[in-house]
């Protein structure tokens, strides 16, 4: 068999051109490919299907097709840069904005893989430096990936494994060659190098991946940062040499480069040549205060190609993804929804119920009157005040709510920018998170920056446009 | 079939009373039963021993002026019941030389709504662990997964944490505030799951054991509870013994405390305006009388004569001898009327179970698979080749402990051929992973497969008492999994 190895990154083509020689290329190597498996086939054909409605829909807005990954612009917002897109995976197709839940350890927080299915979630991620752990590359190989391993049909997208490394061990050294660090089980010296960060997610099998990156705190500045943007570069290029399957699996790049937008913009230009599928805005979500932290999210997405997926890390919080959405970013993760509702917190449109709060003994209500999740049909925050924190089962509970209330957000987002009502709902979105309208100052620079003027203190400046309708269940 | 009726024979041919129960509304027509149904009156005299006959027949013209007033509500009502289906007949062929006192039995409460069935349940069988009106892992949508699941058994900790109050003020019962519509709810002093520590009542209450301390419940509030709560059953106040043998002045006062409770309770809910709830709730007298056979024998006598649902042996696997706790039982169980449940707490290893059933028990608790759910065990035994038919691969063992690393790479389910919510969708391998990485989802598909796999035991052991088979299974089952001849008592419980 023939490993046709789609490098599209080396091609000078234009970009129809390119579009129709990845689609046949990919359509090619799966019908000559006699093991092909059925996923691949399946996505080489959604691929190329997409590709061809993409190429001659929806005049004129962006879209990109590479060999595991098509993706199409479908709306854009007349006033911000926020965009809905069609993003076809081999697993499933996914609508952005999306957020993407974090499954850790092949597992959601208790629940299970059809009340995730069940909740809307298309594309959720998983960890590999958990899963390189444990159970570790080999059983992953033998028992066949991650998707049949916690039998989960839909789309995954692995994390490199250096984030985690980073934080999580007390001893990590970061070298040119890779991450060295020490086995939490039996302290022998490790080495995370690029090449073994996409052996284990080629085995994982995802149908995303992200590079390895020399991913430095936000709070740092100087020489350290430069040198991180830098390596993360070197070791995008090694990545991309050791992907094994990049007929399955896109992968995509992290743009690095600290709080400096001048080093930004580097990084940029340079992973932008190798031509990815996706993009990644990373070394953010670290703590670092908001106002930088939006400018260079703002500056990336002015900078990464249009025509292909931006992908914020670790960013999760409404605000934050209403905002960001606004500066137009595509994809979100965070482990904060189902984290939270191990503590009995629950995401509500205007903010938070602590659960645990004695207020809600008596309060009959559903923790939101028109979430149509499971949770909020049949149980009462009463029920629920009584059981957090004691009863397992409450975990599971608000955990369904939260990532319903995720997933509802985002499908209202998305809805917003189809109307071209996204502005309107930006306010309504903010006079609901902050009824006395004292506004964050970095939010309202950031949507200022995008043409919504969230005046403090005042009423909408649009009240001539129709308020967007509810948000829609579908 | 009458002889367990005792003074209430001459009441066998009369219909059901009409429950009138102002939170509902008219209930279906149904057909009157050709068994002899055991009659349930709310309308009792309970400070003696003996029906008043005033109180009864004031109770029987009114359901005649009811009938009259209006044919619509003159259908037979549904209310609790327990009727006993089939006696086991596999009397010969045991060594130990006794026909058992195994029988089967339907057991039905109230139906949810019109649109609704009764809640019902066949009997011997368990209800699931819940506690603070939650089931233990299971979400309600995992437990509807399960087809065999007929209830809850919850300790009175929700009770005891909120307080009335709540209940009251939500005004819609138990059953709707768990998302249990459908559900048998059964409570009892006792948390099956917890390790109590006995003698913290006293004379005027129980003390129930939440995550704010230690809270007293005595009649007065119990009963208000059971107004507004509305489950279908509750074992009476009971003074419980956990702490193993115990003198014979504990073992009076714990008899004579429980004894008190439930005259005390039943009297409350007789003076309840007519239609109140709490006189819907089936009560359970609590035999207590610890490890001595005469207090047994007296503590279930005396419960026998009480205008009660059925009957709750208590004090069991708190450390007695297991050769004397089957005698224990038996001697009680001889009080008690044969048409009348008989529950028994403590007890739920397999092959307790068999010989509880063997001496007329009905209905069990769940401590045993949640217990193995949470050592991380999968049940895998088999019962009279039904519930793990063809699956030799155990031979003796009756749990597969999943934190076995031999585990790592098998892609079985738990137990091939088990139609469980997990064994139809996961793997050995990959719930080991879940257990190694400390993931709830681990314990939840656990304990829906060892959910299952016990309801399933009972399903088969029902199975053998209609067919006859009932006592050569049971040793059979004792043979292979207990290693000890059956004549034996059973030394451990402990798997492998």
């Amino acid at each position: 068999m023939s490993k046709v190895t789609t490098r599209v990154g080396t091609r000078k083509l234009n970009q129809n051109q390119a579009v129709a020689a990845v689609a046949s290329a990919s359509v090619a190597a799966a019908v000559s490919s006699a093991s092909a498996s059925v996923s691949s086939v399946a996505a080489a054909a959604g691929v190329a299907g997409a590709a061809a409605a993409g190429a001659g829909s929806a005049a004129g807005l962006p879209s990109s097709v590479s060999p595991a990954l098509s993706f199409q612009v479908t709306a854009r917002c007349s006033t911000t840069k926020a965009r809905v897109s069609r993003l076809v995976l081999p697993h499933s197709t996914v609508d952005t904005p999306v957020f993407m839940p974090v499954g850790t350890q092949g597992t959601m927080k208790g629940l299970t893989s059809e009340q995730v299915e069940s909740l809307g979630c298309q594309l959720i991620l998983g960890n590999t430096y958990h899963l390189g752990t444990r159970p570790g590359p080999a059983l992953l190989q033998q028992l066949g990936g991650l998707h049949k391993f916690m039998n989960w049909n839909r789309s995954l997208l692995t994390d490199s494994g250096g984030f985690q490394m980073v934080s999580l061990l007390a001893l990590a050294e970061i070298t040119e060659e890779g991450v060295r660090f020490q086995s939490p089980h039996d302290g022998s010296m490790l080495m995370l190098t690029p090449e073994k960060s996409m052996e284990l997610q080629n085995v994982i099998g995802a149908d995303i991946m992200m590079q390895l990156d020399d991913v430095v705190s936000s709070l740092i500045s100087g020489p350290r940062v430069v040198e991180a943007m830098h390596r993360s570069i070197r070791w995008l290029d090694r990545c991309i040499e050791a992907h094994s399957a990049p007929h399955k699996q896109s992968l995509f790049a992290i743009i690095q480069g600290g709080l400096d937008n001048n080093l930004r913009t580097q990084c940029v230009a340079e992973m932008v040549k190798r031509d990815l599928p996706g993009y990644a805005i990373g070394g953010l979500s670290g703590g670092e205060q908001k106002d930088p932290f939006w400018r260079v999210v703002d500056h990336c997405t002015n900078l990464l190609p249009e025509n292909k997926p931006r992908y914020l890390m670790g960013v999760g919080y409404a605000v934050d993804l209403v905002v960001c959405s606004a500066l137009g970013v595509d994809m979100f993760d965070c482990v904060f929804p189902t984290r939270t509702a191990r503590f009995g917190t629950a995401l509500v449109f205007e903010g938070s119920l602590p659960l645990k709060h004695r207020k809600y003994a008596n309060d009959f209500a559903p923790i939101e009157a028109d979430c149509t999740c499971s949770t909020c049909q049949n149980y009462t925050r009463a029920y629920l005040h009584s059981i957090v924190t004691r009863e397992e089962v409450s975990c599971h509970l608000v955990s369904i709510h939260n990532i319903a209330f995720q997933m509802r957000l985002m499908r209202g987002i998305r809805q917003a920018i189809e109307l071209d009502q996204f502005p309107a709902f930006v306010h309504r979105f903010f006079a609901a998170q902050f009824p006395d309208r004292n506004f964050p100052q970095w939010a309202i620079d950031a949507l200022r920056a995008v043409n919504i003027d969230l005046a403090p203190g005042s009423a909408p400046s649009s009240t001539s446009e129709a308020m967007p309708e509810p948000m829609q269940q579908n | 079939m009458l002889a367990g009726f005792g003074s209430f024979s001459l009441l066998a041919s009369i219909p059901r009373a009409i429950l009138v129960h102002s939170a509902r509304c008219t209930l279906p027509a149904r057909p009157s039963s050709v068994f002899s149904d055991y009659l349930y009156y709310h309308y009792c005299c309970c400070s003696s021993s003996s029906l008043s006959s005033s109180s009864h027949y004031q109770a029987m013209s009114s359901f005649s002026t009811a009938a009259a007033n209006n044919p619509a509500t003159a259908a037979p009502v549904a209310g609790p019941r327990f009727q006993v289906l089939h006696s086991d007949q596999s009397a010969s062929g045991s060594a130990s030389g006794s026909s058992t006192g195994a029988r089967t039995g339907r057991l039905e409460f109230n139906a949810p709504d019109d649109a609704h069935p009764p809640r019902a349940m066949l009997t011997p069988s368990s209800l699931f662990c819940a506690r603070l009106g939650t089931p233990l892992s299971l979400t309600m949508d995992m437990c509807r997964a399960e087809p065999l699941l007929a209830g809850f058994h919850d300790s009175l900790s929700l009770l005891a944490q909120n307080g009335e109050q709540v209940m009251r003020q939500y005004g819609k019962g138990i059953h709707k505030f768990m998302h249990a519509d459908e559900y048998i709810f059964y409570m009892s002093t006792r948390d099956v799951l917890a390790a109590t520590v006995d003698g913290m009542g006293g004379d005027k209450q129980v003390a129930v054991d939440v995550a704010t301390g230690r809270i007293k419940v005595e009649p007065e509030g119990f009963v208000k509870y059971l107004d507004v709560a509305m489950p279908d059953m509750v074992a009476s106040l009971s003074d419980n013994i956990v702490g193993g043998t115990a003198g014979t002045k504990r073992i009076e006062k714990s008899i004579q405390r429980t004894d008190k409770f439930l005259d005390d309770t039943l009297d409350r809910i007789s003076k309840l305006p007519e239609g109140s709830p709490a006189k819907n709730v089936a009560i359970l007298a609590v035999v207590q009388g610890s490890q001595d056979k005469a207090s047994r024998i007296r503590a279930a006598s005396t419960a026998a004569s009480k205008l009660v649902f059925g009957f709750l042996l208590e004090g069991f696997n708190t450390g007695e001898d297991q050769l004397q706790r089957l005698e224990l039982i038996e001697a009680a169980v001889s009080q008690l009327p044969h048409d009348k449940l008989r529950v028994i707490h403590g007890l739920s290893a397999p092959e307790h179970i068999l010989q509880a059933v063997s001496r007329g028990i009905d209905l069990f608790d769940s401590a045993y698979p949640v217990m193995a759910t949470t050592e991380g065990r999968a049940l895998v035994f088999d019962f009279a080749g039904l519930t793990a038919p063809g699956w030799d691969g155990y031979a003796g063992r009756s749990m597969l402990d999943l934190w076995d690393s031999r585990n790592d790479a098998d892609t079985n389910p738990f137990l091939p051929g088990c139609t469980c919510y997990a064994c139809t969708r996961h793997t050995r391998a990959y719930v080991h992973h879940l257990l190694n990485t400390h993931e709830m989802l681990g314990s939840v598909l656990l304990m829906s497969h060892n959910v299952h796999h016990f309801l399933s035991f009972f399903a088969a052991i029902r199975k053998t008492i209609e067919q006859g088979t009932f006592v050569q299974h049971r040793d059979a089952f004792l043979q292979r999994y207990t290693a000890q001849p059956f004549v034996r008592p059973v030394v451990t419980s402990a798997p492998q």
